[in-house]
């Protein structure tokens, strides 16, 4: 898979039985659905208030961001904000294939977990923090 | 079969009104219409399955690819008595669906995707392969494509001299009235026109009609060979909630898939215009069943549309009762309690399975990091070195 961003190679990283592809250049995520639905499943598990685990059907968010292409379906994707507080900006693809996050995105996410780590329960948050233990090392 | 009698006396007819229409002949025109038919047999056999699989995108897997799919299609191949056992396939798509082709059960092959690989439990897959290995059996596949062929034969002509007629109406249909005895000739003339440009349509509702009869034939027998038809009917109905539709797929290799592969893109899913039956239909009709029998399947078939039958005669005979075997260890959803290896959901292990074969098919190499984060680099990779993200060090591609 090339990146969505720069075009380099990206790779396959299994971390605690997750496979997510990262682009080592910038740093960005592509969440397959397939993932997607073994991460819910596990975040769900444990979350103490209501889980909706549908992600693919978010409302629209309003941005300059330029729009991406999925790169499984190459139709251009959808930004929709996810988590409470903190909050990232996605791209979804419109037929469900999956969710991309932008490295600078990863990075915010990272440094307000530092400052200030979620205590709640919510699913979309659970992500969030598996996402900021997944990649560790990028919190530089 | 009786409806691929119809068809192929709508294509004598189709050619016996065109000899006429055209060339005052209409012997002329039933042996034209003969010799297309043959012509486009010939090449639907000979081209065939290949065609047909790199269309789908399915590569072909060996059994150390993934253990667990070869052995449920061998287990199928037993049970249903096939003399050989089917080439298997993967096609890697999210979508849920699986087909089988092969005109002849000794050269046949099975495909899936992957995500229907992933989703499915031991027992749903063992449904769905019985599905697939039925129509094998069933020689469905050449009765099918001889369906098609019928059917294309009858469309390409009805298609071609109706815009010949149209592009030449006024001097042919005068030169046919002059040598016809008026009024008679006339009338003949019409039916034959109106028939030409009818002809398609109805072969195509018997096409389809065709093509659901041997979905259910095929529920049934896969029914018996498994002794579980709650396995397909589990499996059918996870087929049914998904919304993902299968990127390969055509209107001419629509029929071959277990479900129809348009069931959500608008097309005509559910009534007589669509190549399966509906599939909670499929559903209701195999949790009705008492035993796992094709007379068990027909009773519970009788029941669900109010006295209609499908089951041919012949397979009707044999009164031995065919108890429901109970499902599999595997079968049952796996307890998602524990959060650690071990102690994830079957789901986890059979995502990473397929997952990673199907990297493993693309030649990425797999290195693996000291804080046990495993990271897969493709082929042609740019760099020596990659930088694990989770821990920070730096490993070497091997």
């Amino acid at each position: 898979m090339n990146c969505l961003k720069d075009r380099s190679s990206m790779i396959v990283v299994e971390w605690q039985r997750i496979a997510l592809d990262y682009c080592p250049k910038c740093r960005g995520v592509w969440f397959d659905r397939g993932e997607l639905e073994l991460i819910l499943e596990r975040a769900c598990l444990d979350s103490t208030g209501l889980c909706l685990p549908d992600l693919l059907h978010r409302p629209e968010a309003k941005t300059a961001e330029k729009p991406r292409r999925c790169p499984i379906c190459r139709d251009k994707m959808r930004k929709s904000y996810l988590g409470t507080a903190p909050q990232v900006l996605i791209d979804i693809c419109r037929k469900g294939d999956g969710l991309w996050f932008d490295g600078d995105e990863l990075r915010l996410l990272m440094n307000q977990l530092k400052i200030k780590p979620t205590v709640g329960g919510a699913a979309e948050d659970k992500m969030l923090s598996f996402m900021n233990e997944f990649f560790q090392a990028d919190q530089q | 079969m009786i409806l691929v009698i119809f068809m192929g006396t709508l294509l004598v007819l189709l050619g016996y009104f065109i000899g006429m229409y055209f060339w005052g002949s209409p012997t002329a025109g039933v042996i034209i219409a003969g010799i297309v038919w043959v012509i486009m047999t010939l090449v639907g056999y000979f081209g065939g399955d290949s065609i047909l699989l790199s269309s789908a995108g399915a590569h072909e897997i060996k059994k150390e690819d993934n253990p667990r799919l070869f052995d449920v299609v061998e287990e199928m191949k037993i049970a249903a008595g096939l003399p050989s056992m089917p080439d298997v396939y993967i096609i890697d798509d999210s979508a849920l669906n699986a087909f089988s082709t092969g005109r002849d059960p000794q050269k046949a092959s099975v495909a899936i995707t992957s995500g229907l690989l992933q989703k499915l439990n031991r027992d749903e897959l063992e449904g769905v392969i019985s599905h697939e290995v039925a129509h094998i059996k069933n020689r469905d596949v050449l009765l099918m494509s001889m369906a098609a062929v019928l059917l294309g034969t009858i469309i390409t002509l009805s298609y071609q001299f109706s815009r010949i007629m149209f592009y030449s109406g006024r001097s042919s249909s005068r030169r046919s009235s002059s040598s016809d005895s008026g009024g008679a000739g006339a009338i003949i003339a019409i039916i034959g026109l109106v028939f030409i440009i009818l002809a398609p349509i109805f072969a195509n509702l018997i096409y389809f009609a065709i093509s659901r009869r041997r979905e259910y034939l095929a529920d049934a027998s896969g029914a018996l060979y498994t002794r579980y038809p709650e396995g397909l009917a589990s499996a059918l109905e996870k087929l049914g909630d998904s919304t993902i539709p299968v990127r390969a797929a055509t209107q001419t290799t629509a029929p071959m898939y277990i479900v129809n592969p348009f069931r959500n893109a608008g097309r005509s899913a559910t009534d007589w215009t669509s190549t399966h039956p509906p599939i909670s239909e499929r559903v209701r009709i195999l949790r009705t069943m008492g035993g796992a029998s094709y007379r068990d399947y027909e009773k519970a078939y009788e029941t669900t549309k109010q006295g209609e039958k499908i089951i041919p005669d012949s397979a009707l005979s044999p009164r031995a009762t065919v108890p429901i075997r109970s499902p599999s260890a595997q079968g049952a959803l796996a307890s998602a309690d524990v959060f650690g290896p071990g102690g994830y959901p079957d789901l986890t292990t059979r995502t990473r399975d397929t997952q990673n074969m199907l990297w493993d098919m693309h030649n990425y190499k797999q290195v693996t990091c000291q804080c046990g984060t495993l990271l897969r680099v493709p082929p042609n990779y740019p760099s020596p070195s990659i930088r694990c993200p989770h821990c920070g060090t730096v490993n070497a591609i091997g």
